[in-house]
């Protein structure tokens, strides 16, 4: 076994939120997989939850679904980078290091590298991210979109809600209300749809106070790390042009 | 007495839907619609249900190509393509709802791709010729899971209102639970379904909840395979624990494998049909020794297989046919594609997508080409893909009734619809095993996810207005018990300490089912399966419980899970024992033909306990059920009354939808 | 913000008219000194507004956190540096205004004599370094950044610009603008402190014909 070429991981665990006293870092060493994800190092260590110095542990809890990047569940931070744990490649994150992982910071810990961000779902909530639909029963086709509104729209709508933008976003931490860019975009996003446009002003309005669009600090982190590469400083560019919009003539036609 | 529907205590009187994928959600929004408020169970946040991973598109007969199409041809090629092992009502009331259900989707903001009028877009699929699947560039599935969460969503921030219309203070329609795990129904006292039994995975707490009725929308059982396209939360889990309370469980062993994925240590990712729909062709080199890069193999010497044994369809024919055809290739006739490095035939072919034009790529299959590159690190625009077969639905699942309606279709509404065995016990989804019979095509399963939905929804809800007595007035001591009985289960899993790693066992459950259980399936191979599961399942009571933490243990969560996984396991190698004939996924070279005389029929699966730790399948041709509070005898005989059985035969344009088109017309049929 | 910008504009642009020699300054403070009202623009155009901008900006500031170095991307250390040069450019306004204004309001210092405060500060040096003057030159270079970077931000909040390519394009522009801004004001202090002019005369506003020679600064 000696000869075999292997992985060293370095994880920051914690047992549950209310045990901060079980933070610590663990270290872990796996076989080497041809096209070894982080994912497959952490289904090893499953199988043989060692430590490198020796010790029986329980294996590293994450939270993980589809695999191929389309869900956002393993998203957490891999060699200080926030991402997704399924498109980090062993062999393409600089061979030879120790690999570190750590659960995101912005969202309450629950162990080991999952974190709970169930705020991103009720921030949808509050932005009314979704089609004011009159019911399910048929009433024909939808509106008529040029192809070049569906491509406008499309890219948008791939916004698996993983954090990533909320988590390199220097404006998003505990004591912030800013909503981030994630509910923003879905903003633009329902705003473009010609029914979602007919309740425009309703999720507009919900972007306009406090923790809304305007606390946005142009970092742009949030496009950088984008897993999607959604557009979201354009987003947020639209979606501030339609609240001023709003806010500077809409009073008016009130 | 019918208290059922009304909200008079104050507190809302919910029913249970377990699982937020598509037909889960569109459940919800169904049952909602119709008044009913929803605890809505989740093992993952709804948005990051398996159902996301669905790429190509979803068929609906919509016809604006000008091509003839009609749900009625889309009924035929269904059956057809499923080698006639449907129940065709069922099937005819999803391709009759297809077009509404698209239009449905559009209308809730669904990016489907446009045509340069602004209409919907259509592709083609695999088992047909025509133009019928409507599609959001190579993520479909991800998109209309997105667009039933809102909608679901939307329902979150809705209030519950009594009979009188007043507001519930607190109680909003729908309420989610997710992170929570299914361990089982709850059963009153004559055996009626009235509540769930669900484990919170962050902090560990098992508690009971009242439903007037439960939906099972859990996903298909690809994990149980190991490495599959499915997500990995697709364990069977719920299926399974409803199995071993007295479910019956349908042809579980037709399991789909898909015929193009990219091989991977964690999981197969799928490369989609919709590849091939686009024009995508597949094929290996003449030459099986060839060493070149294989955009540098010149036409002449390429072996376009598919395309030269079924000229009708080609690279589209149904799934199984593919995955069959692309397995001998590469294990029978040692012809995948040649690695210089290992000196060896690898695993894989072609599919090759380089001669289309880029901008179409890029507007229609940028996501599953971007899972390419991001996962082999090869550029997909260039090089031809190298692909190979895995595992990726089952069209088996928990058995479901329907009430037919008088034009052969089903009675929207009817209570009977998607119910289970277990009165009060609904399933829908890839969990049911209603609408493919042996193949699914492509793009139905999306279909099927949210026709099951768009009946379940209705069927509970009339269910619920003719029960006599709600689950919110069974006794407490029901609730008790049951969550008591799932507590002593839990604590008996903290306590195991054996030697066994339960992943390590999981692992040597899925090479033995992949290799010896999927695409050719053999009795004695078979035999040996079903011992190893009978070991595996002995050597599963000796684990030692990975994790004793007492917040987010994952660990002892698998322990169930596989325990839960070794009895579907059982169900899918012993269905597969004892048909003897080929249909559809199911292929046995032993038995080559199809055999409607002795295998036209349904499989139904009861769990019985076994030998010591092991588990046991007891196959029926009938059984006495209540459902919706009426005495039904089930029977394993298939509804065909719609299109009569023939033989399958895709070497011929046009053969899968000869009746509704006329046979004289197969010539006429739009070809690519 | 915008009044505080235009008045930095403004007063780099006037301050500039050193460059043309004391006379040319005092002209131009002097028309200043003559603008009607000139204490209630003073006070509700810039004070005030300068004052809110600072409080502004702390809530701001309090928002914010730093990842720069995790996250090292332009925009991020740009959002950094907004920041930063903030807070200089209050402690650099506040210490301009005790050099001049607190000194004219409680000292009856008269703007005659600003251009021979200015040099006078600005030539000093301690260990050979001119420490105002550097001081000077970093105040400024906040005091632009800020404004220019601040703009290309302002446009992006208030929807003038609707996507991450035109605040590019735009931002170029302000960049542009803001190193104008700064050679002028470094052109300024340059000659102040040590006589060395880098624009051959001051503004064309202010022109006149009879360049004094700046031989004043040394000691």
């Amino acid at each position: 076994m000696s000869t075999t070429r292997t992985v060293r991981l370095k994880i920051l665990r914690q047992d549950s939120p209310s045990k901060p006293q079980t933070k610590r870092w663990e270290e872990f060493e796996v076989p080497w997989l041809p096209q070894m994800n982080v994912i497959s190092a952490l289904m090893e260590i499953q199988r043989s939850p060692k430590t490198t110095d020796g010790k029986t542990v329980a294996p590293v809890v994450w939270e993980s679904s589809c695999l191929e990047e389309v869900c956002g569940a393993c998203t957490m931070i891999v060699n200080g980078r926030v991402r997704q744990a399924c498109t980090a490649f062993v062999d393409r994150l600089g061979g030879g290091e120790t690999i570190t992982l750590e659960p995101m910071t912005k969202f309450p810990l629950v162990r080991d590298l999952v974190v709970d961000r169930s705020r991103m779902f009720d921030d949808l909530k509050q932005v009314k991210a979704w089609i004011d639909l009159d019911g399910s029963h048929e009433l024909g086709p939808g509106p008529r979109q040029s192809p070049a509104n569906q491509e406008e729209a499309y890219p948008l709508s791939r916004c698996m809600t993983c954090g990533c933008c909320l988590e390199a976003c220097p404006q998003v931490h505990e004591s912030s209300p800013f909503v981030g860019p994630a509910a923003i975009n879905q903003v633009r996003l329902f705003n473009l749809h010609p029914s979602g446009k007919m309740h425009a002003t309703e999720r507009l309005e919900s972007l306009m106070g406090e923790g809304g669009v305007a606390d946005c600090g142009k970092a742009q982190n949030c496009v950088e790390v984008c897993p999607k590469e959604i557009p979201l400083v354009d987003s947020i560019a639209q979606v501030s042009r339609q609240v001023t919009k709003h806010m500077l003539f809409g009073w008016l036609l009130k | 007495m019918k208290t059922s529907d009304k909200n008079e205590s104050r507190v809302a009187r919910r029913v249970i839907v377990v699982g937020g994928g598509l037909a889960g959600l569109t459940t919800v929004m169904k049952l909602c619609e119709a008044g009913v408020p929803v605890d809505l169970f989740s093992l993952v946040p709804v948005k990051r249900s398996h159902s996301v991973c669905a790429q190509g598109g979803i068929n609906a007969s919509v016809n604006t190509k000008g091509e003839g199409d009609s749900p009625r041809i889309h009924l035929e090629e269904t059956v057809y393509g499923g080698d006639f092992l449907a129940n065709q009502p069922p099937v005819k009331g999803m391709a009759d709802a297809a077009p509404g259900i698209v239009f449905m989707l559009d209308r809730m903001g669904v990016p489907f791709n446009r045509t340069p009028e602004g209409l919907l877009d259509f592709r083609r699929f695999g088992g047909t010729l025509f133009h019928r699947t409507a599609f959001a560039g190579a993520t479909t599935g991800q998109q209309l899971l997105y667009a039933l969460d809102e909608q679901v969503r939307r329902w979150e921030t809705v209030d519950v209102e009594d009979s009188k219309g007043a507001a519930l203070r607190g109680e909003k329609m729908v309420r989610k639970l997710e992170h929570w795990d299914f361990l089982g129904i709850v059963q009153d006292d004559a055996g009626r379904c009235v509540g769930i039994v669900a484990q919170d995975m962050k902090t560990m707490a098992i508690e009971a909840f009242r439903g007037d009725a439960v939906c099972l929308a859990t996903g298909g059982p690809g994990i149980v395979f190991g490495r599959s396209t499915n997500s990995v939360i697709n364990t069977g889990t719920a299926a399974a624990a409803a199995y071993r309370q007295g479910a019956l469980y349908a042809n579980g062993e037709l399991i789909q494998v898909h015929p193009t994925a990219i091989p991977g240590a964690d999981k197969l990712r799928l490369i989609s049909e919709s590849a091939r729909g686009e024009g995508g062709r597949v094929w290996v080199p003449k030459d099986p020794k060839d060493k070149r890069k294989g955009r540098e193999i010149p036409e002449r010497e390429r072996d376009y297989f598919l395309e030269a044994k079924y000229p009708g369809y080609g690279n589209l024919v149904p799934r199984d046919i593919a995955s069959r055809e692309l397995f001998a290739k590469c294990f029978h006739d040692k012809r995948g594609v040649y690695n210089p490095k290992t000196e060896k035939n690898e695993n894989e072919v072609y599919l090759d997508l380089t001669r289309i034009p880029k901008e179409t790529l890029r507007k229609k299959l940028a996501g599953i080409l971007e899972i390419y590159e991001k996962f082999v690190g090869e550029d997909p625009y260039e090089n031809p893909m190298r692909v190979f077969p895995a595992v990726h639905y089952s069209m088996g699942g928990l058995w479901v009734d329907f009430e037919k309606s008088a034009d052969g279709g089903l009675v929207r509404g009817s209570p009977r619809n998607q119910a289970t065995n277990i009165d009060g016990l609904y399933a829908a989804g890839e969990v049911d095993y209603q609408y493919h019979g042996a193949n699914r095509l492509g793009a139905n399963s999306l279909l099927s996810c949210i026709y099951a939905g768009l009946e379940a929804g209705p069927a509970i809800a009339a269910y619920r207005k003719g029960l006599a007595a709600s689950a919110h007035d069974v006794p407490q001591s029901v609730f008790d018990k049951a969550e008591k009985r799932e507590a002593e289960r839990y604590q008996k899993i903290l306590a195991m300490d054996g030697d066994e790693n339960p992943y390590a066992l999981h692992k040597e459950l899925g090479e033995v089912m992949l290799r010896d259980c999927t695409i050719e399936r053999d009795n004695a191979v078979l035999g040996k399966v079903i011992e190893t599961i009978g070991e595996l399942e002995d050597r599963a009571k000796n684990v030692g419980v990975p994790d004793t933490g007492d917040h987010a243990n994952h660990g002892a969560q698998f322990v169930r899970h596989l325990s839960n996984m070794l009895v579907l396991a059982r169900v899918i190698a012993e269905g597969a024992l004892a048909r003897d004939e080929s249909r559809g996924a199911h292929y046995k070279p032993a038995f080559k033909q199809r055999d409607d005389e002795r295998w036209l029929r349904t499989t139904l699966a009861l769990y019985e306990r076994g030998e010591g730790a092991r588990s046991s399948v007891k196959f029926v041709r009938q059984l006495d059920a209540t459902i919706a509070g009426k005495s039904v005898t089930i029977t394993d005989a298939v509804d065909t009354t719609l299109v009569t059985p023939r033989a399958r035969k895709y070497e011929t344009a046009g053969a899968a939808s000869a009746a509704a088109t006329g046979a004289s017309s197969a010539d006429k049929q739009p070809s690519t | 913000m915008l009044p505080v910008g235009v008045f930095l504009v403004e007063h780099l642009w006037t301050n500039a008219s050193a460059l043309a020699g004391p006379q040319a300054f005092d002209d131009a403070v002097d028309r200043i000194q003559r603008v009607p009202a000139l204490p209630a623009i003073e006070v509700f155009g810039i004070l005030l507004p300068l004052a809110f901008h600072a409080v502004y900006g702390f809530v701001l500031m309090r928002q914010a956190s730093f990842n720069a170095q995790r996250y090292s991307y332009g925009k991020n250390w740009l959002y950094v540096l907004q920041r930063i040069t903030g807070v200089l450019t209050l402690l650099f306004v506040a210490g301009h205004l005790w050099e001049f204004r607190v000194q004219k309001w409680l000292y009856g210092m008269h703007h005659k004599s600003f251009f021979t405060v200015a040099m006078a500060h600005m030539s000093w040096s301690k260990y050979g370094v001119p420490w105002i003057a550097v001081g000077y030159l970093v105040g400024v270079a906040a005091a632009v950044f800020h404004l220019a970077n601040g703009l290309s931000s302002f446009v992006m909040s208030w929807g003038i610009v609707g996507s991450r390519r035109a605040q590019r394009t735009v931002s170029w522009v302000f960049g542009g603008g803001g190193a104008l801004l700064f050679f002028l004001g470094f052109s300024t202090i340059l000659y102040l402190a040590t006589g060395t002019r880098l624009l051959p005369v001051g503004p064309p506003a202010v022109q006149t014909p009879d360049c004094p020679q700046g031989d004043t600064s040394k000691k």
